[in-house]
């Protein structure tokens, strides 16, 4: 199959029609050795050439596409684990609350993707950084109230929040430039 | 920053860096009018410097959203636990390590790797772990062999190929390629172009070596330019002169799993050894300059300290499994 698609390897849609039908089934496959449910590799799969419509590739081999959907592939795979990680988390920390606590499921959609993309940004920052950005930022705390509570003087709270927002923004320009393609 | 290298107006590494320093500023309660516009004057300076600033406020808007559904403590408390999981998993005790040695011991053993380039290699496009190590096949045919804790970007576009090692070693393969593109390594120490070939790129924190094993590459620096020929190995940075010497073979053995220990000290293979371990593995200045001779397993520290315990006059200390020194037998 790969030979009738080789012609026409630059970025037309007919070009991407071709490889969705070359390689779809393949790509189930593959996604659903990974997360054993054939719905979601389904959902996966599709989301991967969802990508590829968004922000084309050149491809110089059947290897190189295969190479490059089950990249992008893995990525949304681990995408959902921790989308479920957050939910769960979530719902542990309202769990251990005394008050049970009403969302709309609006609401409850919004707070969840506003903790995975803050999540995203935040989780490999060491431990002391994330904590006083978190202290500035959700909790308003001054830079000298959190300097007390962390044991650091005040310009050290300072270089973390510097820290801490230069990561977030290399997450946040990715984030953006990758929605540019769309 | 120049328009030339930046159509697109993204801000660079850099810029982000400024962006966020004047928010950690901002936030202060030490800004005064002065800094306001200085602040004004710096946004207005480049197209770059507003798309940061602008980045700033969306991640700011996201702090705002949880503020406004009144759940900042039910998300500060999330958001610590999901680090807490992750970091548990990953690297608490790569990070307990890390503090005691640089805190003290003149032992060889741990790099500090900086935060940025930490961050860059989390997100890069391949990437291997401590002891990991990976076969990668580009679109053009090419190979890449990345061993222990490394990361790569790899940008192909009409005119180039392109390689950006962020962090750690790769021995590359070049295929042809039918739209004759150049194929281009960058390190942080500089550009390295291959010349139809196979060869070796690792990148420390202080220094880049590039070994040429067939064909040839040639290396620019800020500074230097030089074409390697086969058997040939280049030591550089980007200020000083660059150090040429005859390309080691046994440098590539790793992609079999072994390090090949020739004319090389014990303090060198230890080094080399705890590139793929986690834990601290150190050796002590009495016997680093031990001369070592062998093939050494990368994946089975065990092995390999019973195998110099037995050919030279060391002994182990081992504190746990994660804490091994090498000091001279009693």
């Amino acid at each position: 199959m790969w030979a009738a698609c080789e012609k026409s390897m630059n970025q037309t849609n007919s070009s991407i029609d071709c490889l969705y039908v070359d390689n779809l089934s393949w790509l189930r496959q593959l996604i659903y050795r990974r997360m054993g449910c054939s719905e979601l590799a389904a959902d996966l799969a599709q989301d991967t050439f969802v990508r590829l419509l968004r922000k084309p590739q050149e491809f110089d081999s059947q290897e190189g596409v295969r190479a490059w959907l089950s990249r992008v592939a893995q990525g949304l795979c681990v995408d959902h684990w921790r989308r479920q990680e957050v939910e769960r988390t979530w719902l542990e920390t309202l769990a251990s609350q005394p008050e049970e606590l009403v969302l709309s499921s609006e609401q409850q959609a919004i707070l969840l993707e506003t903790l995975y993309e803050l999540d995203s940004m935040l989780n490999r920052l060491p431990e002391k950084i994330m904590r006083s950005f978190l202290l500035s930022q959700l909790h308003g705390k001054t830079y000298r109230e959190i300097a007390t509570e962390m044991g650091v003087s005040e310009r050290t709270v300072k270089n973390y929040m510097a820290q801490a927002m230069t990561h977030c923004l290399e997450v946040q320009m990715e984030l953006e430039t990758s929605q540019w393609f769309q | 920053m120049t328009p030339s290298n930046n159509e697109n107006n993204l801000p660079d590494f850099g810029i982000l860096e400024q962006a966020a320093s004047w928010f950690a500023h901002m936030q202060s309660n030490e800004v005064t009018d002065d800094d306001h516009q200085r602040f004004q004057a710096w946004l207005a300076e480049a197209k770059a410097h507003q798309y940061a600033w602008h980045y700033v406020e969306k991640v700011s808007q996201r702090f705002s959203v949880l503020h406004q559904e009144k759940q900042a403590d039910n998300a500060s408390n999330t958001l610590t636990q999901l680090q807490q999981k992750t970091q548990a998993r990953r690297s608490v005790i790569r990070s307990i390590l890390l503090a005691a040695v640089v805190g003290g011991t003149g032992l060889i053993g741990w790099q500090y790797t900086p935060l940025p380039l930490m961050a860059r290699a989390w997100r890069a496009d391949y990437r291997t772990g401590i002891g990991e190590q990976k076969e990668v096949v580009l679109a053009d045919g090419s190979h890449i062999w990345l061993n222990t804790e490394t990361a790569i970007n790899i940008d192909y576009n009409k005119q180039q190929r392109h390689i950006m090692l962020i962090q750690g070693e790769i021995l590359i393969n070049t295929a042809q390629d039918r739209h004759q593109r150049t194929f281009l390594v960058s390190s942080q120490h500089g550009v390295m172009q291959a010349l139809g070939t196979r060869f070796s790129v690792y990148q420390s924190t202080q220094k880049t070596r590039l070994a040429v094993y067939e064909g040839r590459v040639a290396v620019n620096t800020k500074t230097q330019q030089h074409t390697l020929t086969a058997g040939k190995q280049v030591i550089f940075n980007d200020t000083d002169e660059l150090q040429l010497s005859t390309a080691n073979i046994q440098h590539s053995a790793w992609i079999k799993g072994v390090i090949v220990a020739d004319q090389m000290t014990l303090g060198e293979l230890i080094n080399e050894l705890s590139r793929y371990h986690y834990g601290y593995l150190g050796v002590s200045p009495e016997v680093s300059a031990l001369p070592v001779v062998g093939s050494f397993p990368t994946n089975d520290q065990e092995r390999v300290l019973s195998m110099l315990t037995a050919s030279l006059p060391v002994k182990i200390r081992s504190i746990s499994p994660w804490w091994v020194s090498i000091l001279p037998a009693d």
